[in-house]
């Protein structure tokens, strides 16, 4: 067991605060999701903890030991998958996995099973022998995660592991991402794909304008966003019938032709559900679900707005 | 559980591998670029003037062996650290726990390795064309490495000062010129430039080149040794650019 700490970190760029008095305590054996808007910190907050951009103030410290940018045993301790990995672009796609395990200290044969494991498990056999530049952004994706979680650290920061990949690859790669789940690993990941990220969190931190404004488990996030409920109707005809009721009160209310979406309160949504119920004919079919990480992001964006220009990402 | 790394003897084959990679892109047009304007200069002095002095020639063919190396590692090497840093790849090294300094000696090796063709067309545009005696001594070999390392080593820092490729472009061809002025002009007119004359990396290997490869394999040990420092002096700066956070 160890713990990962930030202590009062702060970043600015010349009048720009890309984050401020971050303090966080983060034990071995989660999984923690990094999420916010774009320009919230998330990156720069990966950043100073690889050492690739230097706080202005406060400190990272792993097992009370002071992270120094470059340290060896920094780097030894953490691997990082930067936005753009375009250093492994003249390599196959064999070589850019299997080199980066060789340089973590695995033998010749541990780096060729795992290598092999990886273009397996992540459909990328077909392409190990082709160039990582000849790839489409995607598979390049795959590649630079695979070319980190094949000699896994104690520490794994992924800055947008499931950026430009279709759904059965995302889900691939959550599962990648599940299976590195260990009593004595920390894994930080950033993404917008809040909904799918949900399965493998166990914390969640909410960043905005450099600053976290939620931590929490999903489920308490959920909570804490405020007791909403997602509804979905179904009209039997003009679904204009329901609108006198809907106006204001939901500002993500979709309308698909006769189907009818949106999130409200719980009580409020209950309220309308029974007054439609009780007309006869109206609605055709109900479905009510339990709000998501995703609504309660959302919903705590919403309390949020409007953006201010303070902060910003580099 | 703990992170691990390669010893530096693995280290520095994988890193050399990954160089190699850029070799199987680009070594048409980078061994192009390296031997066509040195060979082309000296062919173009023969040309102009059949009946010059041998010195004259010395100072042309071992000018054109440097320039050839400068070409790759100064020029070229600047723009491709300069595109990666700017698009962030050099990330992908910098968390990578290896040592930035053997990353740097295998980045410039391979580059200082395209400059080979280029520095052997023009020992023999020299012996045939010329007609200047050349001595084929092991040092040299030693030397062309030590030279191409330390040139390496300064397009690394022009890559990573500058803002973006074209900048480093520009860096990189100013410096080779100077290189190329150096190489080719009168030692005598150049003497009174004495700053110029330390700080261009040329200035040493020049020297040693010529006692070396014309004179017979006579060795200036403080030569090697000024040289020597000026490469580790090089590295050291290079290793620590490369190094810092932003």
């Amino acid at each position: 067991m160890f713990a990962l700490e930030f202590d009062r970190l702060s970043k600015r760029y010349a009048s720009v605060w890309a984050n401020r008095e971050i303090t966080l305590h983060i034990t071995s054996g989660s999984i923690v999701g990094l999420l916010g808007p774009n320009g919230a910190g998330k990156t720069t907050l990966l950043r100073q903890l690889v050492g690739l951009t230097r706080p202005t103030t406060g400190s990272i410290s792993i097992n009370q030991q002071r992270v120094v940018p470059g340290m060896r045993w920094v780097k030894e301790t953490i691997a990082y998958l930067p936005q753009h990995p375009l250093a492994l672009a003249d390599l196959t796609v064999y070589e850019a996995i299997c080199f980066s395990a060789r340089l973590r200290g695995q033998s010749p044969k541990d780096a060729e099973n795992h290598t092999r494991e990886l273009l397996e498990r992540l459909d990328l056999t077909g392409l190990s022998q082709r160039q990582v530049v000849g790839l489409s952004g995607g598979e390049r994706r795959l590649v630079g995660v695979a070319s980190v979680v094949v000699a896994p650290t104690p520490i794994i920061a992924l800055d947008e592991p499931t950026n430009e990949l279709d759904p059965l690859m995302r889900h691939r790669i959550w599962d990648l991402i599940q299976n590195l789940r260990h009593p004595d690993r920390i894994l930080l990941l950033i993404s917008h794909n809040v909904l799918e990220a949900e399965r493998v969190l166990d914390r969640v931190l909410i960043m905005h304008q450099g600053q976290i404004i939620r931590d929490g488990s999903p489920g308490s996030l959920r909570q804490n966003a405020g007791d909403f409920l997602n509804v979905v109707v179904t009209v039997s005809d003009d679904p204009k019938r329901l609108s006198p009721d809907l106006t204001g009160v939901s500002p993500d209310l979709h309308v698909h032709g006769r189907v009818v979406e949106f999130t409200a309160p719980r009580v409020q949504a209950l309220g309308y559900l029974a007054k439609w119920l009780a007309e006869p004919g109206l609605v055709d079919r109900v479905a009510v679900n339990e709000p998501t990480l995703e609504d309660a992001y959302l919903a705590i964006r919403q309390q949020n707005a409007p953006d201010r220009p303070q902060a910003g990402s580099k | 559980m703990s992170g691990r790394s390669a010893d530096f003897g693995t280290m520095f084959i994988v890193l050399l591998r990954m160089q190699l990679a850029r070799l199987r892109q680009s070594w048409r047009s980078y061994i192009m670029v390296s031997a066509m304007m040195p060979g082309g200069i000296v062919l173009l002095l023969h040309l102009m003037n059949p009946h010059m002095a041998q010195l004259e020639r010395l100072h042309i063919i071992s000018g054109a062996m440097i320039l050839a190396e400068s070409l790759t590692t100064i020029v070229m090497l600047s723009q491709y650290v300069s595109f990666l840093k700017v698009s962030q790849a050099l990330d992908h090294y910098r968390v990578m726990p290896i040592s930035l300094p053997l990353l740097i000696i295998a980045m410039t090796s391979m580059y200082g390795l395209f400059a080979w063709p280029g520095v052997l067309l023009v020992a023999l545009e020299g012996s045939a064309l010329d007609h200047v005696p050349m001595h084929l001594a092991p040092l040299a070999i030693v030397l062309m490495l030590v030279v191409g390392l330390t040139m390496g080593a300064i397009g690394t820092i022009i890559g990573l000062l500058a803002p973006d490729e074209a900048l480093a472009g520009l860096f990189g061809n100013l410096l080779m010129m100077g290189v190329l002025f150096l190489g080719m002009a009168p030692v005598e007119s150049l003497k009174s430039w004495s700053l110029v004359w330390w700080i261009l990396p040329s200035t040493a290997p020049l020297a040693i080149l010529k006692q070396l490869v014309f004179f017979g394999p006579r060795v200036s040990w403080s030569e090697w040794l000024g040289f020597l420092l000026y490469a580790s002096i090089a590295l050291t700066v290079s290793a620590w650019l490369l190094r810092r956070p932003r």
